[in-house]
C-alpha cells in the first residue's frame, strides 16, 4: 500500500490541493469577502480583498515579542497546532464529489478536529500569562460550549437522515446520498437545522456579535492580546481559514451532489457556494449587529439555535 | 430577534458608498473654519496684542537690527496653536488671518511653524496729546496694547510713559479727534 | 508578484494603536471618525488594534500627564518593530493651553520620536487620514530599512 505514488498523493493532499495552501488561499479570499462585504454594508468602501493577505505579510515581518511569562513552546506552538489541524479538517470534508481522505466516521473526526483550532486559542492565550487573556479564554469557552450542542444535534439530525434507521457518519456516504436523492437543504425537515448551522458558523469562526472572547475594543482581543508578529499572523490566518472549514461543511452537508465531476470545476463551485455562504450569515449579520454579552450568547445558542436543530432531529427520527 | 438596520445594509450593499475621495489636497474647511494661520507681515505694526493674548503661548517675536530700524520675526508655532482666532481678533490691522486650509501634517514640526518679517524703521518723536482739542474720551488708554496711556476725565489729566511705548501707532488711528501724533 | 506584495503589505496594512494621555477626548473622537462611512480609513488597510502588540502606528493625543508619562513610556516599548508615532493635534507636541502645569510632562518628542505630527486643535479627520497615510509610507521605508 504504501508506495511512493501513495505517499506523494498523500503529501499533495495535505500540503496542496484540500490542504494547507488551498484552504489558506480560499479562506484569505474569504476573509477578504467578508471584510468588503461588510463594508459595502456599511455604505463605505472598504479594504480590498486581498487585504486579509496583505495583513498576513506584513505581520510575518514585524519582530515576535515573547513575554517574560510565557512559555515558550506552547506560546509558539499553538498557533502551528491550530494551523495543522485546520488543513487537516479540509482533507475529511468532500470537495463536491472529490474527497482527499474518507473513512467510516469523518463526521466523529471533523468534530473533534474542529475543537482544536478554538483549544490552540486557549492554550496560547493562557501560556501568554496576561490577565486580558485570561478573561478571553474563560470567553472562548464558555462560547464553545455554546456553539458546540447545537453542532453536535445538527450533525446528528444529518446522520440520521442520511442512514435512514441508522447513524452514518462517512462524510463520502452522506455525499454520495445527496448526490442520487437532492441536496439536504431541500428536504423541509432538514430546514431548521440548516438554519442551526448558518447560526453555528460565525460563533465558530468568531465574528460580530459572537465575538465575545476577541472583543478587541473592551479585553484587547482576549486571548491574542500579548501575540505580535508571526504568530498573531499565523492566528489571523487559522480565522480565515476557519471561516472556509466551516462553511465548507455547512456546503457538504446541506448543498452536496451538486457537482460536475470535474475537480477543478467542482472546487470552483464549491468556493463560490462557500462565499455566498458566508456572505449569507458571517457578513450580513456582522453588518447589523452589535456585540452580544456571553451570557446572552450561551443563553441564544442553547435555546433559540439548539431548539432549530432538535426540531429537525426530531423531524427526522419521526422518519420524515 | 430583531435585525433593524437588516434592510439598510442591504440597500446599502447595492448603492454607492458615501465615503469622500482622498486624498484631496486641494479641499478646504468650512467658510469660516480656522486652520493654518496666515501671517501679513506688512501690515503687522509690532503691538504685541497677539503675544499678550495667546493662552499656549504659540506666537513668539524676535528682532534684529537693521539700517534705519530693526526686522521683527513673528513665529506662529501651529504644533502649540488652539486655534482660537483671539490673536487674529485683537489685531487691529488684521494682518493675522486663520485660513480654512486644514491640511497641517509634517514629518518635521519645523514645517509647521509660521513667521513673517516685518520691518519697523525707528521713529524718533514721542506720543504727544495736544490738549486743546482732547475731549479724554479714554479710548487711546483702552487701545493701547502697553497700556502705558492713563486719560483720567474727572481731573482732564492725559499722562503717557514713554518708557514702554512700542511706537505701533493704535493710539493716533484710535483718535476720534486727532490730537494725537508723533513729535520730536 | 509575490514580492511586490511582501513590498507592499507594510504600506497596505498599518494597524493603528491609539493612547490617550490626558487628552480632552476632541482629538480622541475624530480619530474614531476617520473610520466613519465618510472617511473610511479601513479601505488603505487602517485598523484600530486593542493592544499595542498588534500595532504598528502609536497615534497620541494629549498633552502627557505626570499620571499618564509611565503608562506611555510602557505601551510604546510595547509595540514590535517597525512601528512609528504619530502626534495627534497640538496637546503631545507641545502641551498647548496647558503648558507650564505643574502636572504635565510633555512635550512627546522628549521621550520618542516622533514621526508625524498632525496640527489642529482638534485636527479635521481628514487631516489625521492624511497624516495616517504619510505615517504609513514611513512604515514602508522602515521596514525596508529593517531588512537590509
Amino acid at each position: 500500500m504504501l508506495n511512493i505514488t501513495n505517499i506523494l498523493m498523500l503529501l499533495f493532499f495535505v500540503l496542496v490541493f484540500p490542504g494547507a495552501l488551498f484552504t489558506s488561499a480560499v479562506g484569505l479570499w474569504l476573509a477578504g469577502v467578508d471584510r468588503k462585504v461588510v463594508a459595502r454594508m456599511q455604505h463605505r468602501i472598504g479594504p480590498p480583498i486581498r487585504q486579509p493577505l496583505y495583513d498576513f505579510l506584513k505581520l510575518l515581518g514585524k519582530e515576535t515579542i515573547i513575554p517574560h511569562a510565557a512559555n515558550k513552546t506552547v506560546y509558539l506552538g499553538a498557533p502551528i497546532v491550530g494551523f495543522i489541524s485546520l488543513a487537516m479538517i479540509m482533507l475529511f470534508i468532500p470537495i463536491m464529489g472529490f474527497t482527499a481522505v474518507s473513512g467510516s466516521a469523518d463526521l466523529i473526526v471533523i468534530l473533534y478536529l474542529i475543537t482544536i483550532p478554538g483549544v490552540a486559542l486557549i492554550v496560547g492565550g493562557s501560556s501568554s500569562g496576561s490577565p486580558y487573556a485570561g478573561i478571553g479564554i474563560s470567553r472562548e469557552m464558555v462560547t464553545m460550549m455554546a456553539y458546540e450542542l447545537p453542532f453536535v444535534l445538527v450533525l446528528l439530525a444529518v446522520a440520521r437522515k442520511v442512514g435512514g434507521g441508522a447513524l452514518v457518519f462517512s462524510m463520502q456516504d452522506i455525499a454520495a446520498w445527496q448526490a442520487a436523492n437532492g441536496s439536504l437543504l431541500f428536504h423541509w425537515s432538514m430546514i431548521p437545522a440548516a438554519l442551526a448551522m448558518l447560526l453555528v458558523v460565525p460563533a465558530e469562526v468568531g465574528t460580530q456579535p459572537f465575538d465575545v472572547a476577541e472583543a478587541e475594543t473592551e479585553i484587547c482581543e482576549g486571548p491574542l492580546v500579548e501575540y505580535s508578529g508571526a504568530p498573531l499572523g499565523l492566528f489571523k490566518l487559522n480565522t480565515a481559514m476557519k471561516m472556509f472549514v466551516m462553511s465548507g461543511l455547512f456546503t457538504a452537508l446541506f448543498l452536496g451532489g451538486l457537482g460536475t465531476g470535474i475537480v477543478a470545476l467542482d472546487a470552483l463551485i464549491f468556493v463560490l457556494i462557500c462565499t455566498l455562504v458566508v456572505i449569507l450569515c458571517i457578513s450580513t449579520i456582522h453588518a447589523v449587529t452589535a456585540r452580544l454579552k456571553i451570557e446572552h450568547l450561551f443563553k441564544f445558542y442553547w435555546t433559540f439555535v439548539a431548539g432549530l436543530a432538535l426540531l429537525s432531529l426530531i423531524l427526522v427520527w419521526c422518519g420524515l | 430577534m430583531m435585525f433593524p438596520f437588516l434592510k439598510t445594509a442591504i440597500t446599502n450593499a447595492f448603492t454607492k458608498p458615501s465615503t469622500e475621495q482622498f486624498p484631496n489636497p486641494e479641499a478646504m474647511g468650512a467658510p469660516k473654519y480656522r486652520g493654518r494661520i496666515v501671517f501679513h507681515s506688512d501690515r503687522c505694526t509690532d503691538c504685541g496684542n497677539c503675544i499678550k493674548v495667546c493662552a499656549p503661548k504659540a506666537i513668539t517675536r524676535t528682532e534684529e537690527p537693521a539700517e534705519g530700524g530693526k526686522n521683527i520675526t513673528r513665529s506662529f508655532d501651529l504644533t502649540s496653536c488652539t486655534f482660537c482666532s483671539t490673536c487674529a481678533d485683537f489685531c487691529d490691522e488684521g494682518s493675522i488671518e486663520l485660513s480654512p486650509d486644514y491640511h497641517m501634517v509634517a514629518t518635521d514640526a519645523k514645517d509647521l511653524i509660521v513667521s513673517g518679517v516685518t520691518f519697523k524703521k525707528d521713529i524718533a518723536g514721542k506720543i504727544t496729546c495736544n490738549l486743546d482739542g482732547c475731549i479724554y474720551c479714554g479710548l487711546c488708554m483702552r487701545n493701547c496694547p502697553q497700556k502705558i496711556i492713563t486719560v483720567d476725565r474727572k481731573t482732564k489729566s492725559w499722562t503717557i510713559d514713554h518708557s514702554g511705548c512700542v511706537k505701533c501707532g493704535i493710539c493716533i488711528g484710535k483718535c476720534p479727534k486727532k490730537v494725537l501724533s508723533f513729535q520730536e | 508578484m509575490l514580492k511586490k506584495f511582501i513590498d507592499d503589505s507594510a504600506l497596505k496594512s498599518p494597524w493603528i494603536y491609539h493612547i490617550n494621555t490626558g487628552s480632552c477626548n476632541g482629538c480622541d473622537i475624530e480619530l474614531v471618525a476617520v473610520l466613519t462611512p465618510r472617511y473610511d480609513a479601513e479601505r488603505f488597510g487602517f485598523k484600530l488594534a486593542g493592544t499595542p502588540r498588534h500595532a504598528d502606528i502609536v497615534v497620541v493625543s494629549g498633552p502627557i500627564t505626570s499620571q499618564s508619562k509611565e503608562r506611555l513610556l510602557r505601551t510604546l516599548a510595547q509595540v514590535p518593530e517597525p512601528k512609528c508615532v504619530v502626534s495627534l493635534g497640538s496637546c503631545p507636541r507641545s502641551g498647548n493651553v496647558f503648558k507650564g502645569s505643574y502636572s504635565i510632562e510633555g512635550p512627546l518628542e522628549k521621550y520618542v520620536h516622533v514621526d508625524v505630527s498632525v496640527a489642529g486643535c482638534t485636527p479635521k479627520p481628514e487631516a489625521i487620514m492624511e497624516g495616517l497615510y504619510k505615517a504609513a509610507q514611513i512604515l514602508k521605508e522602515k521596514r525596508e530599512a529593517m531588512k537590509k
